[in-house]
C-alpha cells in the first residue's frame, strides 16, 4: 500500500477509497481465496503451540531425510527426475545389491524403529496427561474484613403471605491492586512432556549415530 | 517450584555425567542428558502420582540401563553398573535434600 493512498487530506476528499483495515494476526491475514493456504497456516500454528509436537516432527523430519542426490544427475536430468531415479534406485535392490530404505537408512535398524513409534505413541499421551500444577503466582492477600454494602432488600408483604426477601451481602469489588494480588485459578502445564521430548529426540538421534557408525565398520 | 526441579534435573544430569565419566573413562556429556531427559520427567511424574520412590527408583535404574546401551556401546553389565551407581548417589542426594 503506497503512502499517497493513506493520506488523511485525500481521504477526506473522498477520492482514494479507505483503506482495508490491517490484519492482527498470520492467520487473519490470509486472503480466504485460498483455502490451502488458509489449512496450512492453521495446522502450523497448531503445530506450533504444541513443543512436543514440534519436537516429534522434528525427529521425524531428522529421520525422514533422504540422501541428497548426486549432483552430477542433478546436472544431466533436472533435479524431478534425478530425485525420482535416486529414490529408485536406493530403493530396488537390483541397483546396488544393498537394500536401503527410500526414506533413509535409519529406519533400517529394528531398534529405531521401534523407538520411532513409541516416542510418536508415548509423546501425545504423556502432553495430555494431567500434569498440572495449580500454583498461586502471588501470595494469597489475607482477606480484609467483611464489609457489607447496604444492598438488602425489600421485605414485600402481601396479604396472603409475608416474604422475606433473603438478605444479600454483596463483597465489594476488589480495589485494582487487590485484584491484582488474587492468584490465578488457572493451573499451569509443567514443561514435563517437553524435557521428556528433548530427550527421546536426543535419544533417537545418538543411537542413529551410533547405527549409522556400526554399519561403516 | 519450577525452578527448584530445574535445579533437581542439572543436578541429576551433572552428577550422573560425571559418575559415568568415572565409571567409562571419558565424558558423556551428551549421552548423559539425553538419558536423564528421557526418564527423569517420567520419574518426576510418577513420584507425583503415587510417591514410592524407591520402586520408581528401581525402574529408572532399568530404564537407563537399556538407554546407556543404546546410545553408548558397552557391555550389559558395564550398563548395569553405570545405571545404578548413578541411581544410587542422585536418590541419596535427593532424599537428603529434598527430604
Amino acid at each position: 500500500m503506497s503512502q499517497a493512498s493513506t493520506c488523511p487530506a485525500r481521504l477526506a476528499r473522498g477520492n482514494v477509497r479507505r483503506p482495508a483495515p490491517q490484519p492482527k494476526s498470520s492467520t487473519e491475514s490470509m486472503d480466504t481465496s485460498r483455502p490451502r493456504s488458509v489449512v496450512i497456516a492453521a495446522s502450523s500454528a497448531t503445530i506450533s503451540s504444541s513443543p512436543v509436537l514440534k519436537n516429534a516432527l522434528f525427529a521425524m523430519l531428522l529421520l525422514s531425510t533422504p540422501p541428497s542426490p548426486p549432483s552430477s544427475r542433478t546436472a544431466k536430468y533436472g533435479s524431478s527426475r534425478a530425485i525420482f531415479s535416486h529414490r529408485a534406485a536406493y530403493s530396488s535392490s537390483s541397483f546396488t545389491g544393498i537394500r536401503i530404505s527410500p526414506i533413509g537408512p535409519v529406519y533400517n535398524s529394528a531398534i529405531m524403529k521401534a523407538m520411532v513409534v513409541l516416542a510418536l505413541a508415548f509423546l501425545p499421551v504423556v502432553s495430555l496427561a494431567d500434569v498440572v500444577i495449580e500454583e498461586p503466582r502471588h501470595p494469597r492477600p489475607t482477606p480484609p474484613p467483611t464489609t457489607t454494602t447496604a444492598a438488602t432488600t425489600t421485605t414485600t408483604t402481601t396479604p396472603a403471605t409475608t416474604t422475606v426477601a433473603p438478605t444479600t451481602t454483596h463483597a465489594p469489588a476488589p480495589a485494582p491492586a487487590q485484584a491484582a494480588a488474587i492468584p490465578e485459578k488457572k493451573p499451569r502445564r509443567y514443561p514435563l512432556a517437553m524435557i521428556l521430548s528433548l530427550g527421546v529426540v536426543l535419544t533417537v538421534v545418538l543411537a542413529a549415530r551410533r547405527g549409522r557408525a556400526r554399519r561403516a565398520q | 517450584m519450577t525452578a527448584s526441579l530445574f535445579a533437581a534435573l542439572a543436578i541429576t544430569i551433572v552428577v550422573e555425567a560425571l559418575i559415568a565419566a568415572a565409571i567409562l573413562r571419558r565424558f558423556l556429556w551428551i549421552e548423559s542428558v539425553a538419558v536423564q531427559c528421557t526418564t527423569w520427567p517420567v520419574a518426576q511424574w510418577l513420584l507425583w502420582r503415587t510417591g514410592k520412590f524407591w520402586p520408581i527408583e528401581l525402574g529408572v535404574i532399568v530404564a537407563e540401563t537399556l538407554l546407556w546401551r543404546i546410545v553408548v556401546p558397552m557391555s550389559w553389565r558395564r550398563a548395569v553398573v553405570v545405571s545404578s551407581v548413578a541411581n544410587a548417589v542422585t536418590a541419596v542426594i535427593a532424599l537428603v535434600f529434598w527430604r
